[in-house]
């Protein structure tokens, strides 16, 4: 075992944490080792001065302070807050929403795509058409519609 | 009248019940205080954020779940606000170890009725105590407040910290190691 898990040991003996396995452990480790001796020590005096910390003074005003100034926000805006309580309310179904929009979106997408796509296939086909029976004669039932294009029905070549 | 839990004060907190907020101010401003100050070691940096804690526990209430331990919740609040606090200002640090004792002597309860020589022990170990923990890294410092002051077990730390209990344990160790060397002991 590493100085730093031993370290950690001796920090569980020292907070009651080590099971009887374990501390027995400890106790034959720290009969040979000099190091971990030391810092068991040093441990131990350390947590005497934390221990004997005096404790902070809390300011008398402040419980007060804090109460002014949270009912001030409380009442600052009752129409804001029941909106934002109202969203909050839905804080844990947001991923669920972000989804729905995402897959809405998604499916909104596809549909206007294809719509367009279809419109587009229309139009083509109708113009393409359209160029068809310009070329060629209505009541020429033999001669291909595009021979019509290549062929100088007033002698002059292209 | 059975007194509320924490849990049905901060749900009430959330639905604008503003005795449920000053019940909540009275039980858990002195341990945020002392949470605060130990962190920043500026009296007047630890109550504006103990001011701003409870706003942003009065702003997140809703999002309170009822199994979630209360304790961690709120410290992980007090935490990252001292942490945002800590950042965004440069607060006024002692400049003298004259001025460091006289707000140690103000800020902490040192036995006025004690002998003189007794007092002095105890205000030169509280000023190097308390330098030497602000002086540790943010980490550390959270961990052994949160742990030695603030009587918290191993796992209600990890929990505040979003952490494991071994990375905790690994952190007091080096804690206690760095705390060692700066007090000489």
């Amino acid at each position: 075992m590493s100085c730093l898990k031993w370290q950690i040991q001796i920090l569980k003996w020292h907070e009651r944490e080590l099971d009887q396995k374990d501390e027995a452990a400890l106790s034959r480790h720290l009969e040979t080792c000099v190091d971990c001796r030391s810092t068991a020590d040093n441990f131990s005096e350390l947590d005497r001065l934390l221990l004997k910390s005096p404790e902070p003074v809390v300011p008398t005003f402040l419980n007060e302070r804090i109460v002014s100034r949270v009912i001030e926000e409380m009442r600052l805006s009752p129409w804001k807050n029941s909106f934002h309580r109202f969203m909050a309310s839905f804080a844990y179904f947001r991923p669920a929403l972000a989804g729905m929009i995402l897959v809405l979106g998604i499916g909104l997408g596809v549909l206007t795509g294809l719509n367009l796509s279809h419109s587009i296939n229309l139009g083509s086909t109708a113009s393409s058409y359209d160029l068809l029976s310009l070329a060629g004669p209505e009541d020429d039932a033999s001669a291909s519609s595009l021979d019509a294009i290549w062929t100088d029905t007033s002698g002059g070549g292209l | 009248m059975p007194l509320r839990s924490d849990e049905e004060l901060i749900q009430a907190l959330g639905k604008g019940d503003e005795d449920a907020l000053r019940v909540l101010v009275d039980r858990h401003t002195a341990s945020v205080y002392k949470f605060s100050i130990r962190y920043t070691g500026d009296e007047s940096l630890a109550q504006d954020i103990c001011q701003e804690a409870f706003l942003r526990i009065y702003r997140n209430a809703r999002k309170y779940l009822p199994g979630m331990p209360f304790k961690t919740w709120l410290f992980t609040i007090v935490r990252n606000t001292s942490i945002d606090f800590a950042r965004s200002y440069t607060y006024r640090k002692a400049s003298s170890l004259e001025e460091l004792s006289q707000e140690i002597e103000k800020k902490f309860l040192i036995d006025q009725d004690s002998d003189p020589e007794q007092r002095y022990l105890s205000l030169e170990s509280a000023q190097k105590v308390v330098r030497a923990v602000q002086s540790l890294p943010e980490k550390q410092r959270t961990a052994v407040i949160l742990r030695y002051y603030g009587g918290m077990s191993v796992k209600e730390v990890a929990g505040i910290m979003k952490s494991t209990a071994s990375s905790v344990e690994s952190l007091l160790v080096r804690a206690k190691n760095n705390l060692i060397k700066l007090l000489q002991i």
